[in-house]
């Protein structure tokens, strides 16, 4: 029962101390907040980003040039295509839609008409997954090729590989941020520690005189980070969505240029929840271990 | 309760404040330590209470080695002690009633309990009433009689009590030691740290003196 009570006493100390200095406590977490909403705000852009590269008309596809005629034979090729790990979406373009469509392309309806027969192969237009390596499509490419009656296998690659280096440069601009995030936080709250050390020295050293325990002094430090973190990961959120409510009619603008396919992504529930966690978290460590470096210097005459 | 064998005490700049010590203060005794000033009184009361370590031979504190003490154990050791720091080691921005409090908090003993405890030691001091003032507007004697009552508060088997009189005139530092004598009466070990020679006299009983770190 007493450790429960040492743990309220200690949270309505740190909660105390907080309130005892609202222009600091102020200022500090609106420190946090902004050096949380800023990686956060850059996180929601490359989310962005993301999205839009996946929704881009050009996501690259494979082609593959069948000689048979034959349905049955045509349904086993499109089957085998499907079957591939990665394989999104098989689409078969007939040889006769093909030539009206290039007709049309090159406005040479009367000399298509003039052919004996239809030049052109069936097509089977493979569409992979969104994450897919750029190794894999010249893995398929060999594979689709060597499948009975086809004719040949196309695709860009080099557009292939520079979307694929973009979501790799995204999702590791994100890591970063995260990165950067983390240090953010430890930085602003371990000094605000080493800051309320200083100012307590005498208590803290009458206490550890009269039989405190570490872990006893160490407990409102602790709660003291919890807060911050809790409360400067909220501070970001807020920051967070005013830029989004300020940005939200350039976005519009943006996606109807898209035909309205683009919907601009902001924090989803669990990642809004997991910010001030994170931070909370990230935080009340980070007040622990600070707490420890400076009562350990405190301690050699006691 | 209290022994120690030929124990010493050597400070990193080299200091000797405790030479070979050897004695043994048996549970219940009330014991003063005399001597001039930097002869080694503050440096004996702080081995007592772990606050220095020996530097050679063996401090035991009931039964326990204060030498091998884990870290962690030091403050459970402390909690036995009541102490009565020379330079009274008081909150000046915290209230007569906080300062009490103090050992109680750290403790973990519940609100209600501790106001009992508080009222009941401040009582014994003669300073109820004063739980609302700050250290500050009391005087040097009262001052002296928050510290001891900040040490019995959590009821401890041993009171240490360096230089309790300190700067008090003569007939208000009687009625300090009459409190010390009074606990001693009710089985607590105690053991005064002075330089004064008619304080001693006046507390009669066992005297240990000390030389420049050495036990006469
Ligand atoms: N922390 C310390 N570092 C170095 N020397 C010390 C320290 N504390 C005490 N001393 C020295 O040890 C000797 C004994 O000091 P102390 O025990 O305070 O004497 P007393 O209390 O009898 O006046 C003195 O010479 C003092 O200068
Ligand atoms: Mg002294």
């Amino acid at each position: 029962m007493s450790w429960l009570l040492n743990h309220q006493r200690a949270f309505r100390l740190a909660l105390l101390r907080l309130l005892q200095t609202p222009f600091a406590t102020l200022f500090t977490l609106l420190v946090v907040g902004l050096a949380l909403s800023l990686p956060s705000a850059m996180y929601v852009g490359l989310k962005n980003l993301n999205h839009w590269l996946g929704h881009l008309p050009i996501s690259p596809e494979i082609s593959v040039f069948t000689q048979t005629d034959d349905p049955a034979a045509l349904r086993t090729l499109e089957q085998s295509i499907r079957g591939e790990a990665g394989v999104s979406a098989v689409r078969l373009i007939r040889r006769e839609d093909a030539l009206k469509t290039l007709a049309q392309q090159l406005n040479i309806n009367d000399l298509v008409d003039g052919l004996a027969r239809n030049p052109l192969p069936h097509t089977l237009v493979v569409t992979l997954g969104p994450d897919t390596p750029p190794d894999r499509y010249s893995q398929l490419q060999q594979k689709f090729a060597a499948l009975p009656t086809v004719l040949a296998v196309q695709y860009d690659a080099a557009l292939n590989q520079k979307l694929h280096a973009l979501r790799q440069l995204v999702a590791n601009a994100a890591l970063g941020l995260g990165f950067l995030l983390a240090i953010a936080i430890t930085a602003v709250v371990a000094n605000t520690i080493r800051l309320q050390i200083l100012t307590q020295r005498d208590e803290i050293e009458v206490s550890m005189l009269i039989g405190a325990t570490d872990a006893y002094i160490r407990r409102p430090f602790m709660y003291f980070g919890l807060l911050q973190g809790l409360l400067g990961g909220l501070t970001a959120l807020l920051l967070l969505a005013g830029f989004s409510w300020l940005t939200q009619p350039y976005l519009a603008e943006f996606t109807q240029s898209y035909g309205n396919t683009f919907i601009p992504q902001s924090l989803s529930l669990s990642e809004a929840i997991a910010l001030p966690v994170c931070t909370a978290a990230l935080a009340s460590l980070s007040a622990h271990i600070a707490a420890m470096r400076h009562l350990h210097r405190m301690r050699p005459s006691l | 309760m209290i022994s120690f064998s030929q124990v010493s005490k050597r400070f990193k700049g080299g200091q000797q404040a405790l030479n070979n010590v050897s004695f043994t203060i048996e549970s219940g005794e009330m014991v003063c330590v005399t001597g001039h000033s930097g002869a080694g009184k503050s440096t004996l009361l702080k081995l007592m209470a772990a606050i220095e370590l020996p530097s050679n031979g063996t401090v035991l504190v009931a039964n326990q080695n204060i030498g091998k003490l884990r870290p962690a154990a030091i403050p459970y050791l402390r909690r036995n002690l009541g102490l009565v720091f020379q330079d009274h080691k008081l909150l000046y921005e915290r209230s007569v009633f906080d300062n009490t409090a103090l050992p109680l908090l750290v403790q973990g003993v519940p609100r209600d309990e501790i106001g009992k405890r508080v009222r009941a030691a401040l009582d014994k001091v003669g300073l109820l009433g004063f739980e609302k003032a700050l250290p500050v507007t009391l005087s040097g004697g009262e001052q002296q009689r928050l510290c001891i009552a900040r040490a019995i508060v959590s009821r401890p088997a041993v009171l240490l009590a360096d230089e309790p009189t300190g700067n008090l005139d003569p007939e208000y530092a009687r009625s300090i030691m009459d409190m010390f004598k009074s606990f001693h009466q009710v089985g607590v070990t105690v053991v005064i740290a002075t330089h004064d020679e008619t304080m001693l006299q006046y507390m009669g009983g066992r005297t240990l003196s000390l030389s420049h770190g050495v036990l006469q």
